[in-house]
């Protein structure tokens, strides 16, 4: 239980840290006007975590770039950032726990139906921490925590071996993991995820309250989000989709103070939020944007039907609009230099040729016009390739409920119309520039909007509905089945209960928790020298050492079935310093089968260190003999503690 | 200015409606439960008799809802 309790205290230590940065930045944006913080203390605090989420990951990514990214520093702001959450933060802190024991009252005083409901979607919620037992995706150990790994390990960051042309992206999940894992703990960089979405939970419950969503609406919201398994998969996997979402959320909900609450603050944090959302999930460009205009022109609508305030209300949208613009900046500055060290090119992808993710074809015609003709039910039902799971059923079976909603006084004053027409905008954007690519967790935003709705439209029914009362009824069956259910399907997709009691347990390794990979890199780690080079024919790199990482010879490099014949191949990989292979014949069968693995040349030896039952993943120690070539590179440590590859010619 | 309305309206509609809306609700969570059926509940399918039904109706269902790389 010691790997429990410090995988518990170090989430706690780093969430602090991330409190108190965006607290340490509200502060100084609210310098001398102390009244802009007085909101409800849950959404000051998700907001403050959420944006010094954002903060800490440029701060992260500004000092890997420069080399400084080794654990005294990691440990040191840590520390220090989490000291000032729990200070700057603690009327905040408080105020959540007074929140938190009012919620609970009102619960005890409703009727038995919603204290289950209630239960039913705080226990989905718990199970989250089950995920430690879960395997990585592939994804994921290719590259969103592999990258991380090799970040701890050589305290700078530079492209990964293999994803040259990846490491373009924002990287703010990766640089929160790779804090995480400096601190010795990938275990906590996994989970990181879960205080992410309950921040994200927190800020859509205050979006709720904000559009009109009373107590019960908020539950059936919040029971909305975690029976979304395009949510749920994101659980614990190594993916980092789910970090652009309480950015997105956070910015809808900051763009709706405008008129509301501080000027000012609220633009900076819609700026801020917005840059950091997409930074962090660059789709969320085309589908965040339009959303965002949208609902800062709606709010000035009224002025600017007015022809004596039109001029001046034209003056302070576009005011508004240049300051949202500033923030987005600050919050992409980093990502901007990111691209400018590393692929000269700020901007890259964008005027660089790695675009290809932006041209992506998922399907043919014929399939994604089924797709785009029946979207809501692609997006509740739909198992379609690479899809990655759904919305929360509960917002196809209460949308037809809206209908009983009463007419809003006007609908231009109604910000649950806004907000749900501003996600449908991003939606539709979406699905005209993206028909084929059906991934919810492009644009997990608006979709997560649009429980809203019908989130209102139940709450309504639950409280208004006369007799005989079998919509309010019906509210409460579908939902509880819709939580029970969910929980239940996803037992043995994501909530490993039993891996994780073992894991946690030291039972289970982690080999044995995650897949055949991590016991073929082991077998290479354990007889490996330090800067040894592995010739990798798979995808997954994540359980290689960190120096083997750095020193690989990727399988993009080279095209070994283009040479005349397996000498020179083999003669190519003695010239690269190769001393190791690992081949997935399961996704490079055509270059291993190049290799003729049965029939190497006489002037080397190949040493089986693993392989599976099926002899589809095998991995082997090379011995050079006599090789007929010499060696061109080297894997050297030049700025210790990273390795580079040094040509001998 | 955006203020949300109050909920301070009775819900007085037909029967008819109530049933539809019902249905409504009851024909997703049907469909749901159908194509997500829960793997540690086949047992409890089969003990009720169901299994046979409820993978025919997955295998029917099922390619309505998904499709493959580049299909």
């Amino acid at each position: 239980m010691i790997l429990f309790a410090s995988l518990v205290f170090l989430l706690l230590l780093y969430s602090a840290a991330c409190l108190g940065g965006g607290t340490l930045a509200l502060r100084i944006l609210t310098y001398r006007s102390d009244t802009a913080l007085k909101y409800s203390a849950g959404t000051m605090l998700a907001t403050a975590f959420v944006l010094g989420q954002g903060l800490l990951a440029s701060l992260w990514l500004l000092l890997a770039l420069v080399g400084w990214f080794s654990r005294p520093v990691v440990f040191g702001v840590v520390v220090i950032l989490a000291l000032s959450g729990v200070i700057l933060a603690w009327r905040w802190i408080r105020g959540f726990a007074r929140q938190a024991a009012l919620i609970w009252r009102e619960l005890r005083s409703d009727t038995w139906g919603w204290q289950s409901l209630a239960g039913l979607t705080i226990l989905l919620c718990l199970a989250w921490i089950t995920s430690i037992g879960r395997p990585l995706t592939v994804d994921a150990s290719s590259f969103y925590m592999a990258l991380p790994k090799v970040v701890a390990a050589s305290h700078r960051l530079v492209p990964l071996p293999g994803y040259e042309a990846f490491t373009n992206l924002g990287l703010q999940g990766e640089m929160h993991y790779a804090a995480l894992m400096s601190l010795q703990s990938p275990d906590a960089a996994r989970m990181f995820a879960w205080p992410t979405i309950l921040a994200g939970a927190v800020i859509l419950l205050a979006l709720g309250r904000r559009v009109g969503l009373g107590r019960r609406g908020q539950w059936i919201a919040l029971a909305g989000l975690f029976t979304s398994s395009a949510v749920i998969l994101l659980s614990g996997d190594g993916k980092v989709d789910l970090f652009a979402v309480p950015f997105g959320l956070a910015a809808y909900y900051w763009v709706l103070q405008v008129r509301n609450g501080p000027l000012r603050l609220a633009l900076w944090l819609t700026g801020l939020f917005s840059g950091f959302a997409i930074v962090a999930k660059l789709s969320y460009l085309p589908v965040m944007a339009p959303g965002i205009v949208m609902l800062l022109v709606w709010q000035y609508w009224e002025d600017f039907r007015d022809p004596i305030k039109r001029k001046q209300t034209l003056v302070t949208v576009t005011t508004a609009g240049l300051q949202i613009f500033v923030g987005l900046l600050l919050a992409f500055t980093p990502h901007l230099i990111q691209n400018g060290i590393l692929y000269h090119n700020p901007f890259s992808p964008f005027g660089s040729n790695t675009m290809g993710w932006a041209e992506q074809l998922w399907f043919g015609p014929e399939t994604t016009r089924r797709i785009v003709l029946t979207y809501p039910l692609a997006l509740t039902f739909g198992m379609y390739w690479a899809q990655y799971g759904d919305i929360s059923p509960l917002v196809l079976a209460f949308l037809p409920l809206g209908l009983l909603l009463p007419r809003p006084r006007s609908f231009l004053a109604s910000p649950l119309v806004a907000v749900t027409l501003a996600a449908l905008v991003g939606l539709v954007v979406y699905a005209v520039f993206f028909p084929s690519v059906l991934a919810p967790r492009y644009f997990l935003v608006v979709l997560l909007l649009l429980i809203l709705f019908p989130a209102r439209a139940a709450e309504f029914v639950s409280r208004n509905d006369s007799k005989p009362r079998w919509l309010a009824a019906g509210v409460m069956g579908v939902t509880h089945i819709i939580l029970v259910v969910v929980g239940l399907y996803f037992l043995v997709n994501v909530f490993y209960i039993s891996n994780t009691y073992h894991y946690l347990k030291g039972n289970l390794s982690e080999c044995e928790r995650d897949s055949i990979y991590c016991d073929a890199m082991i077998a290479i780690n354990r007889v490996a020298e330090p800067g040894d080079r592995v010739f990798l024919k798979s995808f997954p790199s994540y359980w290689l050492r960190p120096d083997l990482i750095q020193c690989m010879l990727p399988p993009s490099v080279v095209t070994l079935v283009g040479m005349r014949d397996a000498d020179e191949r083999w003669a190519y990989l003695y010239e690269q310093n190769v001393s190791f292979l690992l081949a997935d014949k399961a996704t490079h069968s055509a270059e291993i089968d190049a290799l003729d693995l049965a029939n190497p040349p006489g002037w080397l030896e190949l040493k089986l260190l693993y392989s599976n039952e099926d002899e589809t993943l095998m991995a082997f120690q090379i011995k050079w003999v006599d090789p007929p070539t010499q060696v061109s590179e080297t894997c050297q440590q030049l700025n210790p503690p990273a390795w580079d590859i040094v040509s001998k010619k | 200015m955006l203020q949300p309305s109050s909920d301070d309206h009775s819900l007085s509609t037909s029967l008819w409606i109530k049933i539809a809306l019902c249905a409504w609700m009851g024909a997703v969570v049907l469909l749901f439960i159908i194509l997500f059926w829960p793997p540690c509940l086949w047992g409890l399918a089969q003990g009720l008799g169901i299994m046979d039904k409820l993978q025919l109706l997955q295998d029917w269902i099922t390619p309505f809802f998904s499709a493959g790389y580049l299909s």
